[in-house]
């Protein structure tokens, strides 16, 4: 198929968000999804069609009380312990949600920082060089400014993945926080959004994990830690 | 259509990351409504639906610190976990896959919609909802199958007793003419 025909690629992203491509196509389109930023600002335009639709056309329901009081109970529970507990190595949030999580985790992970918004460039004040244990090769070097609000990761010469995984990078604080910090670039260089949270990201070290873009987990690494280490002063 | 739409619920989940409990239940008492009306019209169970929206609101929680929101409305991001969750539930539940109540499959086109959501979504509403008025009965059922029971071209096909080919096609312009309509 060619992916360069602009129908084909409107086409695609579409039946993606929607849920229609299945099976081949579907794989072969997220492997090109992870590398095209073009490709991944439609699927998010779409999630965004759709999901208003979907919005829009709900009523507004009257929702039973308990539901607010058990989540409450949940939250109240579970939040402030297991949250703060480490949850490296622990099991992926979002693991067993299936294809239909794929298309905003990835695309949230991997869509470049959209210009206009984009805060002019600052110096970078970290940085992290990232190669596999055991390679000399050097894999990527990511560096962060304005406090941490800007990363950008670049290939250097980035191990050979196999088809359907891709290289996360994530920010490990001591107590064992975990945020996801988006996909590493196969080539060239990517801005990568730095996720909301009180945390000093200079106080966390940078790890890297192999996933599966068909199941890429936000929350807690799901897939073999292949590096972990300190940003360095620059 | 994403940015000026949700100023509120962006700040209030940016609350929510920092553990703003407060913040949380506000965030809860805007969107539970409508995020529990599109869980019941998944799962066509409201028993299972409360399910749902109670895992959804304690994932929305614990991962407001994973929303970006330059790269999602809130709207889309709060969907998306409760369409989901719904899914998901509906997979593991699924022995067969049966028509739902035809009536419900209005459910878009439905006079309910008319009350606005917060945060002053009129507009972009009404432009939705003109867009969908657009499509041909068929293209628009197909469409909602799809997205709402998570289904194939084959397996929508089945549901409809549709010619393979046919969904194919309407789902395809459907798409298609919904694109062009919004983004005019």
């Amino acid at each position: 198929m060619n992916y360069d025909n602009p129908e084909l690629r409107r086409r695609l992203a579409a039946e993606y968000a929607l849920g229609t491509l299945r099976g081949a196509a579907r794989r072969r389109f997220e492997r090109l999804l992870v590398r095209d930023p073009d490709l991944q600002a439609r699927v998010v335009a779409w999630e965004e069609r759709l999901a208003g639709m979907a919005w829009t056309a709900a009523p507004e329901a009257r929702v039973p009380e308990r539901i607010w009081t058990t989540v409450s109970g949940r939250v109240e529970t579970a939040g402030s312990t297991a949250r703060r507990r480490g949850l490296w190595n622990s099991l992926a949030f979002w693991r067993g949600t299936g294809f239909a999580a794929t298309a905003v985790a990835l695309a949230l992970l991997v869509l470049p920082v959209d210009p206009p918004t984009r805060a002019p460039d600052a110096m970078p004040e970290r940085v992290a060089m990232i190669a596999e244990s055991g390679s000399d090769a050097m894999g990527w070097v990511v560096t962060a400014s304005a406090g941490g609000q800007q990363i950008r990761a670049r290939a250097l010469s980035p191990p050979e993945m196999p088809e359907g995984e891709v290289c996360v990078l994530w920010l490990v604080w001591p107590d064992g926080t975990v945020r996801a910090v988006g996909v590493l670039p196969e080539y060239g260089e990517a801005t990568l959004a730095m996720p909301i949270t009180d945390r000093q990201p200079y106080q966390a070290q940078v790890a890297v994990t192999i996933e599966r873009v068909s199941d890429i987990p936000m929350d807690s690494p799901a897939g073999p830690n292949v590096y972990r280490g300190p940003w360095m002063e620059l | 259509m994403t940015n000026a739409r949700s100023p509120d619920l962006a700040q209030l989940l940016g609350q929510c990351a920092l553990g703003n409990r407060a913040a949380f239940e506000q965030l809860y008492r805007a969107t539970s409504p409508k995020l529990f009306a599109i869980a019941v019209r998944i799962l066509n169970s409201e028993a299972l639906a409360e399910e749902c929206l109670q895992d959804a609101y304690v994932k929305i929680w614990h991962r407001a610190g994973d929303y970006r929101p330059h790269l999602a409305s809130p709207v889309t991001w709060l969907v998306t976990i409760v369409r989901n969750g719904a899914l998901d539930t509906l997979r593991r539940n699924r022995r067969q896959v049966t028509l739902q109540d035809p009536a419900h499959l209005e459910f878009l086109m439905d006079e309910w919609n008319t009350a606005p959501g917060p945060d002053g979504l009129d507009n972009d509403s009404d432009r939705l909802r003109d867009c969908l008025g657009q499509l041909g009965d068929d293209q628009r059922r197909c469409l909602e199958i799809a997205y709402f029971q998570g289904l194939s071209h084959a397996e929508v096909a089945e549901l409809t007793r549709t010619p393979l080919g046919t969904v194919k096609t309407w789902i395809r312009r459907g798409l298609e003419q919904l694109r062009k309509c919004l983004d005019v």
